[in-house]
Protein backbone atom coordinates (compact mmCIF):
# COMPACT_ATOMS: atom_id res chain seq x y z
CA UNK A 1 0.00 0.00 0.00
CA UNK A 2 1.72 3.49 -1.20
CA UNK A 3 0.57 6.87 -0.02
CA UNK A 4 1.06 9.31 -2.96
CA UNK A 5 1.86 12.97 -1.85
CA UNK A 6 0.90 15.10 -4.72
CA UNK A 7 1.52 19.05 -4.29
CA UNK A 8 -0.13 20.41 -7.63
CA UNK A 9 -0.50 24.18 -9.03
CA UNK A 10 -4.13 24.95 -8.51
CA UNK A 11 -5.54 25.68 -12.18
CA UNK A 12 -4.53 21.65 -12.60
CA UNK A 13 -6.61 20.58 -9.62
CA UNK A 14 -9.53 19.64 -11.04
CA UNK A 15 -8.58 18.04 -14.32
CA UNK A 16 -6.62 15.92 -12.39
CA UNK A 17 -9.47 15.06 -9.57
CA UNK A 18 -11.81 14.44 -12.27
CA UNK A 19 -9.36 12.12 -14.15
CA UNK A 20 -8.83 10.16 -11.09
CA UNK A 21 -12.46 9.52 -9.85
CA UNK A 22 -12.72 8.55 -13.45
CA UNK A 23 -10.26 6.00 -12.35
CA UNK A 24 -12.02 4.92 -9.65
CA UNK A 25 -9.29 6.36 -7.78
CA UNK A 26 -10.39 8.20 -4.03
CA UNK A 27 -8.17 11.51 -3.15
CA UNK A 28 -8.20 14.33 -0.33
CA UNK A 29 -7.67 17.67 -1.43
CA UNK A 30 -5.69 19.93 0.65
CA UNK A 31 -5.39 23.71 -0.34
CA UNK A 32 -1.90 24.31 0.76
CA UNK A 33 0.77 27.53 -0.24
CA UNK A 34 3.76 27.30 -2.06
CA UNK A 35 6.78 28.25 0.49
CA UNK A 36 8.88 29.57 -2.68
CA UNK A 37 6.54 31.73 -4.29
CA UNK A 38 3.81 31.98 -1.74
CA UNK A 39 1.33 31.04 -4.16
CA UNK A 40 -1.31 28.17 -3.37
CA UNK A 41 -1.20 25.36 -4.57
CA UNK A 42 -3.15 22.05 -3.63
CA UNK A 43 -1.74 18.56 -1.90
CA UNK A 44 -3.75 15.81 -3.00
CA UNK A 45 -3.39 12.40 -1.05
CA UNK A 46 -3.63 9.27 -2.63
CA UNK A 47 -3.39 5.99 -0.96
CA UNK A 48 -3.24 3.36 -3.93
CA UNK A 49 -2.18 -0.61 -3.90
CA UNK A 50 1.25 -0.96 -4.89
CA UNK A 51 0.67 -2.13 -8.60
CA UNK A 52 -0.99 1.08 -8.88
CA UNK A 53 1.44 3.67 -8.33
CA UNK A 54 2.62 3.93 -12.08
CA UNK A 55 -0.63 4.32 -13.03
CA UNK A 56 -1.94 6.99 -11.34
CA UNK A 57 1.74 8.69 -11.54
CA UNK A 58 0.76 8.71 -15.68
CA UNK A 59 -2.89 10.03 -14.93
CA UNK A 60 -1.20 13.18 -13.45
CA UNK A 61 1.71 13.44 -15.44
CA UNK A 62 -1.28 13.52 -18.43
CA UNK A 63 -2.92 16.59 -17.12
CA UNK A 64 0.09 18.79 -15.78
CA UNK A 65 2.31 20.35 -17.67
CA UNK A 66 5.27 22.87 -16.59
CA UNK A 67 4.14 26.52 -16.36
CA UNK A 68 6.36 29.97 -17.41
CA UNK A 69 5.60 32.25 -14.17
CA UNK A 70 6.95 35.71 -13.79
CA UNK A 71 8.76 36.35 -10.73
CA UNK A 72 9.65 40.05 -10.23
CA UNK A 73 11.33 40.28 -13.74
CA UNK A 74 13.02 37.05 -14.07
CA UNK A 75 10.76 34.34 -15.46
CA UNK A 76 10.71 30.82 -13.47
CA UNK A 77 9.26 27.48 -14.51
CA UNK A 78 7.51 25.97 -12.09
CA UNK A 79 7.23 22.35 -12.07
CA UNK A 80 3.52 21.14 -12.80
CA UNK A 81 3.62 18.53 -9.39
CA UNK A 82 5.68 17.01 -7.11
CA UNK A 83 4.83 13.84 -5.87
CA UNK A 84 6.33 12.10 -2.83
CA UNK A 85 5.37 8.08 -2.52
CA UNK A 86 5.60 6.49 0.69
CA UNK A 87 5.21 3.14 2.01
CA UNK A 88 2.43 2.88 4.33
CA UNK A 89 2.11 0.10 7.10
CA UNK A 90 -1.47 -0.85 7.20
CA UNK A 91 -4.58 1.52 5.60
CA UNK A 92 -7.86 0.59 7.19
CA UNK A 93 -11.54 1.98 6.22
CA UNK A 94 -13.45 2.31 9.00
CA UNK B 1 15.09 10.74 0.28
CA UNK B 2 12.66 12.07 3.50
CA UNK B 3 9.86 13.98 4.21
CA UNK B 4 9.73 16.00 6.66
CA UNK B 5 6.18 17.01 8.12
CA UNK B 6 6.71 19.84 11.14
CA UNK B 7 3.53 21.15 12.91
CA UNK B 8 4.58 24.71 13.99
CA UNK B 9 2.79 27.30 15.58
CA UNK B 10 1.69 30.12 13.25
CA UNK B 11 3.63 33.00 14.95
CA UNK B 12 6.84 30.96 13.77
CA UNK B 13 5.75 30.58 10.00
CA UNK B 14 7.18 33.62 8.62
CA UNK B 15 10.56 33.81 9.93
CA UNK B 16 11.07 29.83 9.36
CA UNK B 17 9.59 29.63 5.83
CA UNK B 18 12.56 32.85 4.66
CA UNK B 19 14.99 30.85 6.64
CA UNK B 20 14.14 27.92 4.65
CA UNK B 21 13.54 29.23 0.83
CA UNK B 22 16.80 31.32 1.27
CA UNK B 23 18.35 27.85 1.72
CA UNK B 24 16.38 26.39 -1.12
CA UNK B 25 14.25 23.92 0.26
CA UNK B 26 11.15 23.33 -1.24
CA UNK B 27 8.22 23.67 1.51
CA UNK B 28 4.50 23.11 1.42
CA UNK B 29 2.64 24.71 3.91
CA UNK B 30 -1.05 23.20 4.96
CA UNK B 31 -3.20 25.10 7.48
CA UNK B 32 -3.90 23.08 10.64
CA UNK B 33 -5.78 22.89 14.13
CA UNK B 34 -3.96 21.91 17.31
CA UNK B 35 -5.63 19.39 19.36
CA UNK B 36 -5.23 20.29 22.85
CA UNK B 37 -5.20 23.82 22.78
CA UNK B 38 -7.93 23.90 20.01
CA UNK B 39 -5.55 26.45 18.57
CA UNK B 40 -4.43 27.11 14.77
CA UNK B 41 -1.02 25.79 13.46
CA UNK B 42 0.84 25.13 11.01
CA UNK B 43 1.54 21.81 9.21
CA UNK B 44 4.72 21.90 6.55
CA UNK B 45 5.82 19.39 4.35
CA UNK B 46 9.66 19.74 3.35
CA UNK B 47 10.76 17.00 1.19
CA UNK B 48 15.28 16.90 1.29
CA UNK B 49 17.98 14.36 0.66
CA UNK B 50 18.61 12.09 3.65
CA UNK B 51 21.91 14.19 4.04
CA UNK B 52 20.00 17.74 4.48
CA UNK B 53 17.74 16.38 7.29
CA UNK B 54 20.20 17.62 10.05
CA UNK B 55 20.23 21.36 8.53
CA UNK B 56 16.59 21.49 7.91
CA UNK B 57 15.86 20.46 11.76
CA UNK B 58 18.70 22.81 12.87
CA UNK B 59 16.81 25.69 10.65
CA UNK B 60 13.21 24.74 12.46
CA UNK B 61 14.89 24.85 15.85
CA UNK B 62 16.32 28.19 15.50
CA UNK B 63 13.17 29.67 14.15
CA UNK B 64 10.06 27.86 16.70
CA UNK B 65 11.36 28.14 20.45
CA UNK B 66 8.99 27.03 23.04
CA UNK B 67 8.05 29.50 25.28
CA UNK B 68 5.00 29.95 27.76
CA UNK B 69 1.90 31.62 27.62
CA UNK B 70 -0.67 31.97 29.61
CA UNK B 71 -3.97 31.46 28.50
CA UNK B 72 -7.51 31.61 30.68
CA UNK B 73 -8.50 27.69 31.69
CA UNK B 74 -12.48 27.69 30.09
CA UNK B 75 -13.82 25.94 33.25
CA UNK B 76 -17.55 24.82 32.79
CA UNK B 77 -19.03 26.76 35.36
CA UNK B 78 -22.65 25.63 37.01
CA UNK B 79 -25.81 27.66 36.63
CA UNK B 80 -25.63 30.98 39.14
CA UNK B 81 -21.77 30.52 39.70
CA UNK B 82 -19.35 33.34 38.63
CA UNK B 83 -16.74 32.78 36.40
CA UNK B 84 -13.74 33.44 36.95
CA UNK B 85 -11.05 32.71 34.74
CA UNK B 86 -8.30 30.83 36.00
CA UNK B 87 -4.87 32.12 34.05
CA UNK B 88 -2.71 28.72 33.72
CA UNK B 89 1.22 28.95 32.33
CA UNK B 90 1.01 26.53 29.42
CA UNK B 91 4.21 25.89 27.17
CA UNK B 92 3.91 26.62 23.77
CA UNK B 93 6.17 27.02 20.38
CA UNK B 94 8.36 24.44 19.47
CA UNK B 95 7.51 21.97 16.61
CA UNK B 96 6.44 18.89 16.30
CA UNK B 97 8.46 16.94 13.68
CA UNK B 98 7.88 13.54 11.96
CA UNK B 99 10.56 12.05 9.30
CA UNK B 100 9.13 9.94 6.99
CA UNK B 101 10.49 7.21 4.56
CA UNK B 102 10.13 8.86 0.66
CA UNK B 103 10.30 5.51 -1.39
CA UNK B 104 10.23 7.61 -4.58
CA UNK B 105 9.99 11.74 -5.45
CA UNK B 106 8.92 12.76 -8.91
CA UNK B 107 8.90 15.89 -10.43
CA UNK B 108 6.20 16.62 -13.55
Amino acid sequence: MKLIIAIIENEFTSKIIKSLTKNKYRTTKLSSTGGFLRSGNTTLLIGVEDEKVDDVIRLIEEECKDKKVMNGQDEITVGGANLFILDMDSFKRI
Amino acid sequence: MKLIIAIVQDQDVPSLLDDLTEHEYGVTKLASTGGFLKSGNTTLLIGVEDEKVEHVLNIIEANCKTRDITTPLLTVTMPGDSYIPYPLEVKVGGATIFILNVERHIRL
